[in-house]
């Protein structure tokens, strides 16, 4: 945890001067995983923040936007009962001033005057005529309600007070439920009358049903003290109490939410009546109006989710890609630098090897004169007493020149193996080239040096000056191993892809156990003079050339060296 | 020919070594004069003519191989052996092509280098004897 | 670099063996000079030996220093983290080149260097780019004249000027490409020296 928040501190600094050390494998693995890191957290946080965020305010939104509607309806749906509750005590009032009492007293008149008011305006259930004292003098309807007397009922007492009067729903006779309206009639003489209508909440569950609410919703009509005016589903029947407190008391339709009797999450949405001692409520559980919202927030989680996964994907390639440019680049130095060397004549460290190898000669070359010449002088001197000690020295130090040589021989080997330099070339010419060098020598033995070169010999490409190299040494090994008078015979023919080259002497060959040991370094059969490097360099050249060397001998018959060499550039060439 | 008869030209830049080349040389009775540089050796070739000379490839001022060459123009008939420390058969090569006898490399072995001194002065001696043949090739 | 390195581990037993050899040849000279100090009489050569044993003690002297820029040479290649002391590489490299100028009759001058700079590089590769510019400058140079190497430090990099001779004589040579291709594959910045005369080799920082 602590290296995250180093890394927060300082990401950039420390990237950089991980970026200059990258070199080995491990580093990059290290720095590999600092870049993806930092390029996630980077990403995701803001990503993460932004989410959450956007998932709150949506949430919030969302409410609103389903609570709004429901306020709206909650609102119209009020306002309809409003208007069914004013246009039915219009009519009544209309009735009772536009009719006098005798007419209204009137059991026919009345009768056609309910039917027509029926007709018009749905809901009215009966019409009656009530004097001032109370007593119903006129009735039309289902009921057997006239002489009646409401002088105690307290709508009674009201309507006189007040002049009109529209009740809650009550059970009255025949134990249904349904409203009164009543409304009373001044003449100018004083007299008072009060006519009374009775309406059917049937009407009222119409405007309910109106609403269109899901099933699972529920709408109702209460009235100030939590009694049902209308039926519900879930939280009371009629004339019921309320199974849950009513709620506070707004002038304008309100939402809120909270947990009903059945223990569910639920939007109440409420309007309490202006003129009215009634509130309508409607309740939707949250679960279905949420529904929605849930399946967008399901959405929303997913797609974060692929956004955090293609973050992911998207770092991790990236990371790659950058380390590979790195590693590339580190390799693309690396190769620039090797084909500079290859381009140059020797490889850089082989050209100053070589360098100092000579000049390391140099001194080497004196120190063996003066021991040779004191050598020399040592031999043709008489006696003295530290002759014999001096001599010694001398000897000594003539064998440890000896051994440098072989020293700088051997590493002026390798350097010479590294230089190659390809060109396009004639092994036939360079065959005869190197055996006119010998011709002096072989003409002064006579020994006879013969020549069978293919005519139609293909070019191939190879090195010049490691191939004189090679041919030398071995034109120089045949001459040592044949006696005066001897016969040497080199032979250069195409053979399928390549070109094979045979050197072959009439010396004194060699043993079998000889043979096997004889591209070993060191290993020489001139005592005292060979560095015994020769073939063994040979062996190298060919090598490296892509080419093969074999070697048949018979002690006593002579030697056949076989070298075949391929007529393009060979991986064994790079 | 007697070892005594000859005449050979030593020419290296290495002081030391040359002067006790030709001491060795001497002590086994043959006559060497010495050089240290190209000049003096082409000055030296032309007055006296020696029966070999044996040059170092790398000297300063007038290369090895450039005083082999105007040697090979002007005194034909003297066989040259080129001394290399280079420790690359490449100078030597070079040489055998420009018309040297033979090539070394240092440090030398004295016999080796009389053996050749021998072979280079018999050579010559044919060579000049047959009419019309070409030297050094 | 891989053969670089290869080669730089042959070079460096071959330095090896070729030191303890020049050591022994010390030994025995030295106790030649010994037995000559004590008893000589009789021989009448004495002097003589004791003049040669002279020159065999000088060339061997010679022959340990020439054996320990070879050893320089064989762990050039070698990558440090601290990267390369250029003084070192330069001093190695003029060592080795001085024959190679000696035989154009130029003498190779080192100047007294800023020792402690260092560079990104390896040895080999700064004395491949100096090595470039030498062969550059001797391939000029009229015989007879003097080359001064130097490392100095410029710019909070580590230089190393060759003092002659004129830089657009310099980038006439043939052996100019090399240096130019080296330099931009290693990073090193080309430029003139001061008042036009030799040129100046940038070296890149290194990585500490």
């Amino acid at each position: 945890m602590s290296k995250l928040a180093d890394l927060i501190k300082h990401p950039l600094s420390g990237l950089q001067s991980d970026v200059d050390e990258a070199e080995s494998p491990i580093r990059y693995t290290l720095l590999r995983r600092k870049i993806f890191a930092l390029m996630a957290a980077a990403t995701l946080i803001p990503l993460l923040a932004m989410a959450v965020l956007n998932y709150y305010e949506h949430q919030s939104a969302m409410a609103r936007e389903i609570q709004n509607p429901l306020r709206v309806l909650v609102n119209k749906t009020k306002n309809s009962f409003e208007l069914f509750l004013t246009e039915r005590s219009s009519t009544v009032s209309l009735i009772a001033s536009a009719y006098t009492y005798p007419e209204l007293a009137d059991e026919k008149k009345l009768g056609r005057i309910f039917s027509v008011m029926k007709k018009e305006f749905k809901g009215f259930v009966d019409l009656g005529l009530i004097d001032a004292h109370g007593t119903q003098v006129n009735y039309v309807g289902p009921y057997a309600l006239k002489g009646k007397n409401y002088a105690e009922q307290r709508w009674f007492q009201e309507v006189r007070i007040k002049g009109k009067y529209v009740s809650d729903v009550f059970m009255g006779f025949r134990k249904f439920p349904h409203v009164i309206i009543a409304v009373q009639h001044m003449t100018e003489d004083g007299r008072t009358w009060i006519l009374r209508a009775t309406l059917d909440t049937h009407q009222f569950e119409r405007i309910i049903a109106s609403m269109s609410l899901e099933p699972d919703a529920d709408a109702f009509l209460v009235n100030g003290q939590g009694i049902m005016q209308t039926g519900s589903n879930n939280y009371g029947k009629v004339l019921e109490k309320m199974s849950f407190p009513l709620p506070p008391q707004t002038y304008e339709p309100a939402v809120l939410t909270m947990r009903d009797p059945l223990g569910r999450d639920v939007y109440l949405s409420y309007a309490y009546f202006p003129e009215a001692d009634l509130v309508l409520i409607a309740v939707k559980p949250r679960g279905s109006v949420l529904k929605t919202w849930y399946t967008v927030r399901g959405d929303l989680l997913f797609i974060f989710a692929l956004g955090v996964v293609a973050v992911f994907v998207t770092a991790y390639r990236v990371t790659d890609v950058l380390i590979e440019r790195m590693k590339e680049s580190e390799e693309r130095r690396e190769m620039a630098l090797r084909q500079v060397e290859h381009s140059q004549k020797l490889s850089s460290i082989g050209r100053l090897a070589a360098g100092v190898a000579h000049e390391v000669n140099n001194p080497l070359a004196i120190i063996n004169e003066k021991a040779g010449l004191m050598k020399d002088i040592m031999d043709r001197e008489t006696e003295f007493p530290a002759k014999a000690k001096i001599e010694a020295q001398v000897d000594s130090i003539l064998r440890a020149v000896e051994r440098c040589r072989g020293i700088t021989h051997r590493m002026l080997g390798f350097a010479r193996r590294m230089d190659v330099s390809i060109e396009d070339l004639d092994v036939g010419e360079i065959i005869k080239e190197t055996a006119g060098f010998l011709s002096n020598e072989a003409m002064h033995r006579k020994v006879d040096v013969r020549l069978e070169i293919d005519p139609e010999l293909p070019r191939i490409f190879s090195d010049r000056s490691q191939l004189q190299q090679v041919f030398l040494n071995l034109f120089n090994n045949a001459l040592a191993a044949v006696a005066d008078g001897g016969r040497i015979v080199a032979m250069v023919h195409a053979v399928g892809e390549s070109v094979e080259i045979t050197v072959r002497d009439n010396g004194c060959g060699m043993s079998d156990d000889t043979l096997k040991h004889i591209f070993e370094p060191f290993f020489t059969t001139k005592k005292g003079k060979g560095t015994g490097l020769g073939l063994s360099i040979t062996y190298g050249i060919i090598k490296r050339l892509g080419g093969d060397i074999a070697v048949e001998s018979e002690q006593g018959v002579g030697t056949t060296l076989t070298i075949t060499l391929p007529k393009g550039q060979r991986e064994a060439l790079a | 020919m007697n070892a005594k008869d000859w005449k050979i030209l030593l020419v290296d830049d290495e002081r030391e070594f040359i002067t006790t080349l030709a001491e060795r040389l001497e002590l086994r009775g043959i006559p060497a004069r010495v050089c240290f540089d190209g000049e003096s050796a082409l000055t030296a070739i032309a007055a006296e003519e020696p029966h070999v000379v044996v040059l170092d490839v790398l000297m300063p001022g007038i290369k090895g191989l450039e005083v082999l060459e105007r040697v090979k123009r002007t005194n034909p008939q003297v066989q040259v052996l080129l001394l290399t420390g280079h420790g690359s058969t490449r100078d030597g090569i070079e040489g055998m092509r420009l018309g040297a006898y033979d090539y070394m490399m240092k440090p030398l072995n004295i016999d080796t280098l009389i053996e050749k001194m021998e072979s280079a002065i018999d050579y010559a001696r044919k060579a000049s004897a047959l009419p019309g043949k070409a030297d050094g090739q | 670099m891989r053969d670089a390195l290869f080669m730089g581990r042959m070079t460096a037993s071959a330095t090896h063996e070729l030191q303890n050899i020049l050591a022994t040849i010390r030994e025995s000279s030295g106790l030649m000079e010994d037995l000559l100090a004590i008893s000589s009489e009789g021989f009448a050569h004495a002097e003589r030996f004791k003049k040669g044993l002279c020159v065999l003690a000088e060339q061997v002297e010679r022959g340990m220093i020439l054996t320990e820029q070879l050893n320089f040479c064989a762990h050039a290649p070698e990558m440090s983290p601290a990267g390369a002391d250029i003084n070192e590489a330069v001093r190695a490299l003029a060592g080795l080149s001085r024959r190679s100028a000696a035989r154009r009759k130029t003498t190779l001058v080192l100047a007294h260097g800023r020792s402690g700079l260092r560079t990104a590089l390896r040895a080999v590769e700064v004395m491949d780019a100096v090595g470039a510019a030498l062969e550059a400058a001797l391939d000029v140079l009229p015989m007879g004249t003097q080359l001064m190497l130097s490392v100095e430090e410029q710019g909070g990099l580590g230089v190393v000027r060759l003092d002659a001779p004129s830089f657009e004589a310099l980038r006439q040579t043939p052996a100019w490409a090399e240096l130019a291709g080296l330099a931009k594959t290693l990073g090193i910045g080309v430029s003139a020296g001061p008042a036009g005369q030799g040129v100046v080799l940038a070296l890149p920082r290194p990585a500490a």
